[in-house]
């Protein structure tokens, strides 16, 4: 009996009965059998098909980012800096959380915006405005590093681009992706510098967290895309999209670290539809003015 | 109410009834038969129904769901419905089918970079067809530590430590392609080979070779599905933060029309870029350098200790002396979906994990330990050549990066990880037995 028991304990403990288990997700296989012929290779489920519309011309957009009133923005603590403090925090002071940035007058910087369609016609030169082709294989930034802090907290790039990485820090920085093409995770010592390529992929979704395993509180972000309509923010709150296609339907992201994709904004004349801000532009020499301002009690309660 | 959680998986459900088979055959008193019977009454009442099943993710939704909500004010909170986790489930069982009939999906190069024999032959309950052919291999291989769902979570995991791999993210440590490549599948059948040392991964070398075959196919098998899973539950969760409501990726009934099916082609992209990740591993195989003459040599071996100590940054993870005590506070990047945000004390992320999850089947957290260097066990294997690809590449799904060093430094560096367990500071000391001696 006590061997039985023993059994029954060894049984009981490798069964792992100590970790309760989520519930099972069914799936109805009726409505299984209904999609399977997506799956099966040639069917394509019984979806409907895109058709391409006609681009008329170009236009210029020019978004402007500012919040609705006053944010405080903390600082980082001895608690959070807490490594290479003479280099991270010089003089003894720490930096400000870098999750919000503003500028003058509000205006909030590091934000982005980027085209997000499903099947954007990337070879088409009336969807994309041939000035784009000069740089479209440049390598571009650089995505720098200085006192344990990503100066570009959002960068924006395009696939077939690729990045300088420096490390103007007199300490060793890594930086690291997961969800960025290629995962790069790079060791680049003090005063030194890499290259990042994504080989011409883009993730999907927005922006991807980037960091330095050796000082867990910096944090940034790269924005890939394939088209080149899109940008950050710059110290004005400014992000300007060059010879944008008219006549189309386009539907842009708006996103900011703290809020995620914003798909709502006051005061703004134009619809935004499942999240995404949904423009057709007419034809015209002056750029497209629209401002987006940021709700200052969400951001203060997310920061 | 404790037995019903024993049998609530698939691969809990084999391991009883193993051992009840083999309780069976070897028992015959009366009271180890009436011990069965209870046995067989316990898992009856706990409804075991013998059917398979994938796992859904749940803890990759809800961490992201957490996400999403910390942004938000507390009117425009998300939640995702049974309804929906039900949508994601159906639309990888159309593409995917099941743990005992698993399918290939048909986007361009899955057929090719999976053999459904293969799949076949390692899928299913274990057992042998007429013609001897072995069926349900990784259930009977592999399922007790990596779980039916490829999760990493059967039901021995959580006693071994390291945990075993969660193959959904699609992500594996060791191998010879760049890093953020899939490995090839050579790859993976060298680590079926050797095993892991330092932890309880065997080798199979004893294995028929097409046994390992399928193996190693199911085992990608799962890290795409798994892969795509997450990346579905993504874009629903997406759907839900950008429409509101609770809608589905696509409507699956059997009277929907064209334009209700449309997520279904995002489905399938998914799954096309996902394949694709996989089919390009053969291109993606890291650059190597002859090592150079003499590159052991005591100058050489300094030089990768200069390197190792200076400009690869090395010691900020093991440590001055390589054991690996340089920063404890480091978590892989399974782990980082479990705990808080970087940028917090390591109690502070925990905490986040007994907030959110514990208790919910996910395994307690545990920190990423760099490598001891000085004990000359490497899990990704001990060739220098393996050491060479740690040290170029990184060790993907960890802290661990790669660029440290290049050509002739890289080369310096692994002949200086492979002096570190020679020193004699690395060895036994003899002073220990000086003192069994007195005492």
């Amino acid at each position: 009996m006590i061997k039985q028991l023993a059994f029954l304990t060894l049984l009981i403990a490798v069964a792992g009965c100590s970790r309760d288990l989520p519930d099972r997700v069914a799936a109805n296989s009726e409505n299984v059998n209904n999609i399977a012929e997506a799956f099966t290779g040639g069917g394509d489920g019984g979806q409907a098909q895109e058709v391409l519309q006609e681009p008329t011309g170009w236009r210029d957009l020019r978004f402007t980012f500012r919040t609705s009133g006053d944010v405080t923005i903390p600082k980082l603590t001895a608690a959070v800096i807490n490594k290479d403090v003479g280099v991270c925090a010089p003089g003894g002071v720490f930096p400000a959380s870098r999750k919000l940035v503003l500028g003058n007058g509000n205006a909030v910087q590091f934000a982005a915006v980027y085209l997000d369609m499903r099947n954007f016609p990337l070879d088409n030169e009336k969807w994309v405005h041939p000035d784009y082709a000069a740089d479209a294989d440049a390598t571009i930034g650089p995505f720098d590093q200085k006192n344990c802090v990503f100066l570009n907290h959002v960068f924006a790039m395009r696939a077939s681009q690729k990045l300088l990485i420096k490390n103007s820090d007199t300490v060793g920085h890594n930086t690291k992706s997961d969800a960025a093409p290629g995962s790069p995770n790079v060791q680049i010592a003090a005063g030194g510098e890499t290259l990042y390529d994504p080989g011409g992929k883009a993730p999907r979704g927005g922006p991807v967290s980037v960091s330095c395993s050796a000082h867990p509180w910096m944090n940034a972000y790269f924005l890939i895309r394939e088209d080149p309509y899109n940008g950050i923010s710059n110290e004005e709150g400014v992000v300007e999209l060059k010879n944008v296609p008219t006549g189309v339907d386009l539907e842009f992201r708006i996103w900011h670290e703290l809020l995620g994709n914003v798909t709502t904004v006051p005061n703004v004349e134009y619809e935004f539809k499942k999240g995404k801000l949904n423009l057709n532009l007419e034809p015209g020499d002056a750029p497209l003015e629209i401002n987006i301002e940021l709700d200052a009690a969400r951001l203060q309660g997310a920061l | 109410m404790m037995f019903k959680q024993i049998t609530k998986t698939k691969n809990n459900e084999i391991v009883l009834r193993q051992q009840m088979q083999s309780m069976e055959s070897a028992t015959r008193t009366t009271s180890s038969a009436l011990w069965c019977g209870l046995l067989l009454v316990v898992l009856a009442v706990a409804g075991c129904d013998g059917s398979a099943y994938f796992q859904f993710n749940h803890a990759y939704l809800d961490r992201q769901v957490i996400d999403i909500n910390s942004g938000r004010p507390d009117d425009a909170q998300i939640e995702i419905s049974d309804e929906q986790e039900e949508n994601v489930s159906e639309i990888l069982e159309a593409a995917f089918g099941t743990p005992d009939a698993p399918k290939i999906p048909g986007v361009e190069g899955a057929a090719a970079l999976l053999d459904q024999e293969f799949l076949d032959m390692a899928a299913g309950p274990v057992g042998r067809l007429e013609d001897g052919s072995p069926r349900g291999l990784y259930r009977q291989h592999c399922a007790h530590c990596h779980g039916v769902t490829g999760d990493g979570m059967g039901p021995t995991s959580e006693f071994l430590k390291p945990y075993p791999r969660d193959y959904r993210k699609g992500v594996f440590k060791f191998k010879h392609t760049v890093l953020g490549a899939k490995p090839r599948k050579e790859d993976l059948r060298q680590v079926l080979m050797e095993g892991i040392p330092g932890t309880a991964m065997p080798s199979f070398r004893v294995y028929d070779s097409q046994e390992l075959d399928a193996i190693i196919d199911y085992v990608i098998y799962l890290a795409i599905r798994g892969d795509v899973e997450r990346q579905l539950e993504a874009t629903i969760l997406q759907k839900t933060a950008d429409e509101g409501g609770n809608p589905l990726l696509a409507d699956t009934s059997a009277d929907a029309s064209a334009e209700d099916r449309e997520g279904l082609l995002d489905a399938k992209d998914i799954i096309t870029d996902v394949v694709a990740s996989w089919t390009e591993a053969n291109d993606s195989l890291m650059p190597t350098t002859e090592p150079p003459a003499n590159w052991q040599s005591d100058e050489n071996i300094a030089r990768g200790r200069e390197i190792f100590l200076g400009t690869g940054g090395c010691v900020a993870c093991h440590g001055k002396t390589g054991l690996g005590d340089g920063n404890p506070d480091l978590f892989d990047t399974w782990t980082e979906e479990l705990v808080g945000a970087k940028g917090q004390s390591t109690s502070a992320r925990l905490e986040f994990y007994d907030e959110h999850f514990a208790g919910t089947g996910t395994l307690k957290p545990r920190n990423q330990r760099p490598r001891n260097l000085r004990l000359g066990s490497f899990r990704g294997g001990r060739r220098p050549i393996d050491i060479y690809s740690r040290i170029s590449q990184g060790i993907a799904g960890t802290e661990m990066p790669g660029g440290k060093a290049k050509g002739d430094d890289a080369w310096a560096v692994v002949a200086y990880v492979l002096s570190l367990s020679e020193e004699v500071i690395s060895k036994p000391s003899n002073d220990l037995d000086f003192q069994r001696e007195r005492n």
